[in-house]
């Protein structure tokens, strides 16, 4: 008496179908899990980008140069990062304006004006030519 | 930021500088006009080839 009535094809069917379609149903749950992973990630370094971008318009528009210098840095830090898309970099170029503040219309207002750039006396060294400057408690030199 | 009203000297930091380099690099990289006080102030370190060559407008 045969063992079973199935077919051979049905057997050998059931036999190696049965593993193979839980091996790829196996495969597909772990490629979706690791997809789901790595949005996630993405969304956790993006929103990370985000603090980050903020933390350095902070710094940028600081009174203290050091600090301000430091957010200037970081902001050109945020846009070579590969999650630096068009949006992030408009806030960019917003705080790159806001540490300009009213000197672009300052400059408009009076277009003889020289601009002379000028640097913290204590970051020189150099006592010659110092300057006080409204609202800075840092004295500072006229850069060559 | 400070002024001389004497010698119309208006200062400017290095990070002011930076920042108005910056955005004349991006402007170039973008095709997008900048402000020519802009321009001005990212010129006024020495490099100014790249405010020089930049799209400037005025206003």
């Amino acid at each position: 008496m045969p063992a079973t009535e199935l077919p051979t094809w049905a057997v050998y069917a059931v036999s190696f179908g049965t593993p193979a379609a839980a091996f790829a149903g196996a495969a597909i749950g772990h490629i979706v899990t690791r997809r789901g992973a790595t949005e996630l990630e993405k969304r956790s370094r993006r929103e990370q980008l985000m603090k980050t971008l903020q933390w350095a318009a902070e710094l940028a528009i600081s009174d203290d140069e050091a600090k301000a210098n430091l957010g200037v840095s970081q902001l050109v830090a945020v846009t070579t990062s590969d999650l630096c898309d068009k949006d992030v970099q408009e806030f960019v170029d917003a705080a790159l304006v806001a540490v300009l503040g009213n000197l672009p219309d300052e400059i408009e207002t009076d277009p003889d004006a020289v601009v002379q750039p000028i640097a913290p006396a204590r970051d020189t060294g150099d006592g010659k030519c110092v300057h006080t400057l409204e609202g800075r408690a840092d004295r500072w030199v006229v850069m060559p | 930021m400070g002024r001389d009203a004497v010698t119309k000297k208006i200062y400017v930091t290095k990070t002011q500088v930076k920042a108005a380099q910056l955005l004349v690099e991006r402007s170039k990289a973008t095709g997008k006009t900048v402000r020519s006080s802009i321009a001005k102030i990212a010129g006024a370190s020495g490099r100014s080839s790249a405010a020089n060559s930049a799209k400037t407008r005025k206003g």
